[in-house]
């Protein structure tokens, strides 16, 4: 056999799958929103806990599944940290308003410290066959990616921003492990371009609706004293305008999860693991806007079938694959656990990555 | 060493090990024996681990996914079996709750029966809760907040809404005495460190209205006044808007506003799309119903003034009836009015006839 023909021989497939069901994930939804309402709210990073474990370990590949670890102290220690702060921010703007531009300030500077956190944190407590993930990037890392590129990408009113995007799903790929290995991304900036340039071109009408629909509705309150055909064919204009804003957002939406997923996937290895992902932006999108429609017509019951479906969707349109052995992978050093890096970082949980 | 023949154990359980340095996966079986020992042996029967129960640690069960039990260094041994590990839980006095909360979850009755006590739990923290939470913190709110609100607003609305009033200062200061007359019974009620202020302005694009701001401050348009056949028809009235200062209605208004949206934000957060078109319905209709319920009691509050000082109740549904003729054309469905149906506002005040 030539080099080759062994090599093909040797690709081994892994399709991803989730085993869990819409009934036995909705007893497990429900009866935890009743425990964090019998508790006043405390069981509730338990409850967060148990909803993200249940996700995490019907998540198989390989025949084995991943498990999330996070500890519902440290989750609870956050919440009580972060209801305090907004009670602080409630209570200093009310007194002295102008304090809201200092707190919009505060935040936008702590932002890439609260991403950093939030990187760490998942990854810390994510593992694969009892091999924890790492997020290896420095704050200063942080800062120049989340801080100075965004205002780089102001600069030029938003034509550096696939650029930027690119550079930070670089940053926070590259820099998560698994165990000692690393993850390595190697989509450039143009295939960012690719996903965000059709947005741009097919905003300017959506944009358009908007303008048209804001303006009418800002219509002077004297108007509205004596109603006539007139202001109700404009309110109704209104109407028609927002919803058709509306739909071309969630579509929006849909398209660059879908486009945006396959991109990181597609072009993300570990070490000789590559993935595969074949996700549709139709398919992204008819799932969201039917999960919308049930949701509110049922008050939010059938929000635990709505993110079942989801996750089925998404892991059975992605593969593993590899030439080599899947055992080949070590742990990494121990790292000491900063506690309040975990509050942070569980408060600002951005369900970054996977 | 070749294990003592599996006879002797109380339990086995079929799984995995993983050792936690590399992602090698080992078929493995989990041995319980009588003196308290988990014992782990691989498909050869070798020996890899033997550690006493108590010193480990299992994951609490979640539905039916696998189940992990952590050794003292970082390993785990995994399981799909997760009744056995049930049976094998009880040996171990330490994870006694270990599937307590799984026990619940199982149980489908009480899934259902979530459902119900969940949602009337909404219903009554709601109605009372939210209400009561505000009538408790509405007092500690600080006087120099109030007024700086108050303040604020009248401004603004003297710079968007109001034109200079056009009644004469004999008018001005005959209403005005009428008012003090209205404040100065109230002395036991009267809001500590509020400052009643009667302000006259004139609004084309508001028409007959008044207001009551939380710091005491209270604004009549000309447009109302010239709808009065009788001062004791502006009393009625003016006695409404006390009412709404010696509640605390506005300062109220504000903190369960925010509860609200600040609570449906957070809840809703969860559904996948076209969420801020379900946040923005029900938190609208309910703030409108908080609304009906101040306005009612402002009413009682006018009602009592004047029967407790003999002014006949009439005189404020006769200048209600009034202005609800020249606005009877709008008819705007109750359930998304601020003010309730006239008609049934100006029911008991028509009653009483001094």
């Amino acid at each position: 056999m030539t080099t080759e023909n062994l090599e093909k021989s040797q690709v081994k497939q892994y399709p991803f799958t989730f085993t869990g069901s819409a009934n036995e994930y909705f007893a497990i939804w429900i009866i935890n929103i009743l425990l964090s309402i019998i508790t006043l709210g405390i069981y509730s990073a338990w409850a967060k806990v148990r909803n993200k474990q249940y996700f995490y370990r019907n998540t198989i590949v390989a025949d084995s599944s991943f498990e999330y670890s996070a500890n519902p102290i440290n989750i609870l220690k956050g919440r009580i940290i972060a209801v305090l702060i907004l009670g602080l921010y409630i209570l200093t703007v009310s007194v002295f308003p102008a304090f809201t531009i200092v707190f919009i300030i505060i935040f936008y500077l702590l932002f890439p410290l609260f991403i950093l956190k939030s990187l760490q944190f998942n990854a810390r407590y994510s593992s694969y066959r009892n091999i924890n993930f790492k997020f290896n990037g420095t704050l200063i890392d942080s800062y120049y990616y989340f801080l100075l590129y965004y205002l780089f990408a102001v600069v030029t009113l938003g034509l550096a921003l696939p650029y930027v995007i690119s550079k930070q799903y670089k940053f926070i790929i590259n820099n998560n492990n698994y165990g000692e290995t690393n993850f390595n991304f190697s989509a450039k900036a143009i295939d960012f371009y690719k996903i965000y340039f059709p947005i741009l071109i097919s905003t300017l009408p959506m944009i358009g609706f908007f303008i048209y629909g804001s303006i009418i509705g800002a219509f002077e309150p004297g108007v509205a004293q004596s109603p006539t055909q007139e202001i109700q064919s404009l309110y109704l204009a209104f109407g028609v305008s927002y919803i058709v804003f509306l739909l071309s957002y969630v579509f929006i939406i849909a398209y660059i999860r879908a486009k945006l997923f396959n991109l990181i996937f597609n072009k993300t290895n570990l070490s000789n693991i590559q993935f595969k992902s074949s996700v549709k932006t139709l398919s992204i999108l008819g799932i969201m806007i039917s999960n919308g429609i049930v949701s509110a017509l049922t008050m939010g019951l059938m929000i635990p079938w709505a993110k079942i479906r989801f996750a089925k969707y998404y892991t059975s349109n992605l593969i593993l694959t590899t030439q080599n052995d899947l055992e080949v992978f070590t742990a990494a050093e121990k790292e000491k656990s900063n506690s309040l890096g975990d509050e942070i970082g569980e408060v600002f949980d951005l369900d970054i990555g996977f | 060493m070749i294990s003592d023949s599996k006879n002797s154990h109380l339990l086995s359980v079929t799984g995995n090990f993983l050792d936690g340095k590399t992602s090698k996966k080992i078929p493995a079986t989990l041995l319980l024996d009588n003196k308290g020992y988990l014992q782990i042996v691989d498909s050869d029967d070798q020996d890899i681990l033997s550690v006493k129960f108590s010193e480990t640690r299992t994951y609490n069960r979640i539905g039916n996914t696998r189940r992990q039990i952590t050794f003292p260094n970082g390993e785990i041994f995994e399981t799909s079996d997760n009744d056995r590990v049930d049976d094998l839980l009880k040996f171990n006095k330490k994870e006694k709750g270990n599937i307590f909360i799984h026990r619940l979850e199982q149980n489908f009755k009480l899934a259902l029966m979530s459902i119900v006590i969940i949602a009337f739990s909404i219903l009554l923290f709601w109605k009372f809760g939210i209400p009561l939470i505000a009538s408790i913190v509405a007092p500690m709110v600080p006087d120099t907040v109030i007024n700086k609100i108050s303040d604020e607003t009248v401004i603004t609305l003297d710079k968007y809404y109001f034109q200079k009033t056009s009644l004469n200062k004999k008018t001005q200061q005959r209403l005005t005495k009428k008012f003090s007359t209205i404040i100065k019974s109230q002395k036991k009620e009267l809001v500590a460190g509020s400052r009643y202020k009667l302000l006259f302005r004139s609004s084309k694009t508001i028409g007959a209205n008044a207001f009551a701001l939380p710091s005491g401050t209270i604004i009549i348009t000309d447009q109302l006044i010239n709808y009065a056949k009788n001062d004791k028809e502006i009393i009625s009235i003016l006695a409404h808007e006390v009412g709404h200062v010696v509640k605390r209605h506005g300062t109220k208004s504000i903190l369960q506003n925010s509860v609200v949206t600040i609570l449906i934000s957070y809840i809703t957060g969860d559904v996948s799309a076209l969420s801020s078109m379900s946040v923005a319905i029900p938190t609208f209709l309910i703030n409108t119903g908080y609304t009906k319920n101040f306005e009612e009691e402002a009413d009682n509050f006018s009602y009592n003034y004047l029967v407790k000082n003999k002014i006949s109740t009439h005189y404020f549904a006769d200048i209600m009836k009034r202005i609800e003729k020249d606005f009877s054309k709008t008819e705007i469905p109750s359930i998304f009015s601020t003010h309730p149906s006239t008609n049934e506002r100006i029911k008991k005040f028509e009653k009483k006839r001094i």
